[in-house]
């Protein structure tokens, strides 16, 4: 009997990123800009979806899969507001996969869709590790959770293209500090761009839909006067 | 918490690799892993003590090798290893380094009883 040391280099999630680059390559193929949403519980995800959908009503077929544990209820929400949404449900798992992504794909809720936005299952920590074939993930974190999130969960920040920091009314409320949150954030993700809005109030949404503009042509300009 | 699914993509690609190398026998399976791979050695190592038990897999040995997290800079390509978050390349200079993919978690080496 010998033992022997074999050199191996091989991703874990190999299966997960192979998947992902096929989601990918069909998003490309479709024209479709697919955004992955992460954040937590109760940070707003759902809701800025909502207010993306009336956002880009008229102006671009949008479409949302929401993903959670149980329930339908984001996705009943998403409709409500206007936009065809899909539910996915995890059971027990803590985050969305590629897999679970391409399986959807022919859904026809995404038929014609120019604008994908996925909701992520509401975690700081499991559904950063996981390409979905996403052109972009977006953060969200709420006023409530306090501006220290992104040192605590650096690995869901330095994966985000945006920050976006919500329920700024209630910022008289709480000892967050939108400049201590920005500056956290890029200390462990130096490219990250910040938009702080309220989904409630409306407040700095213009921030967030000029993001979409430059990055999905088909979004004509809105009156930003008001 | 998302352990057991990684636990579970770790065990079908061992179980693949331990019929290739039939008749040796897999003894253990070497995991490098970065400080924003958001796993938990222990959490990982339960899982697949569970997923493997009664297997043919059954007492195969997870080590883990902690690594840096690696960046590239979007210029010129170069590769970066730093904690915290390089704020520019040492390279060219140039502002905003991303986090690599290729970064995070991966097996490194296995090694095999030989019969």
């Amino acid at each position: 009997m010998s033992m022997k040391r074999i050199e191996v280099q091989k991703k874990v999630l190999t299966k997960n990123d192979e998947i992902a680059a096929r989601v990918r390559e069909q998003f490309h193929e479709r024209g479709i800009f697919a955004v992955n949403i992460l954040g937590s519980p109760g940070s707003g995800k759902t809701s800025l979806v909502e207010l993306t959908a009336k956002l880009t009503a008229r102006r671009i077929r949008a479409a949302a899969l929401s993903g959670d544990q149980a329930t339908e209820n984001d996705a009943a929400r998403i409709r409500a507001a206007g936009m065809p949404a899909l539910q996915i449900t995890t059971g027990n798992e803590c985050h969305l996969n590629a897999s679970r992504i391409e399986n959807v794909l022919d859904a026809p809720e995404l038929a014609g869709a120019r604008l994908l936005l996925i909701e992520n299952v509401g975690n700081l920590i499991c559904p950063a590790a996981y390409d979905l074939g996403e052109a972009a993930k977006v953060a969200v974190l709420s006023v409530a959770e306090g501006d220290d999130k992104p040192l605590k969960y650096p690995g869901l920040f330095q994966r985000a293209e945006l920050l976006i920091i919500n329920k700024i009314d209630m910022l008289s409320l709480t000892d967050f500090d939108l400049e201590r949150a920005a500056a956290h954030a890029r200390e462990v993700a130096p490219h990250i761009e910040v938009v702080s809005l309220s989904c409630r109030s409306g407040e700095g949404l213009s921030g967030w839909y000029r993001w979409l503009e430059t990055r999905v042509p088909e979004l004509s300009p809105i009156d930003r006067s008001a | 918490m998302h352990e057991l699914s990684v636990a579970a993509a770790l065990y079908d690609w061992a179980l693949g690799e331990a019929r290739t190398r039939a008749p040796k026998r897999l003894v253990s399976i070497e995991l490098e892993q970065d400080s924003l791979s958001c796993l938990n050695p222990d959490a990982l190592r339960f899982g697949f003590e569970a997923l493997t038990a009664d297997s043919e897999l059954s007492g195969v040995r997870l080590d883990f090798v902690p690594i840096e997290p690696t960046y590239r800079c979007g210029v010129c390509g170069e590769s970066l290893e730093t904690e915290p978050a390089p704020l520019a390349c040492s390279r060219c200079g140039s502002p905003m380094p991303r986090l690599s993919r290729e970064s995070s978690f991966a097996v490194r080496s296995i090694e095999v009883e030989q019969p």
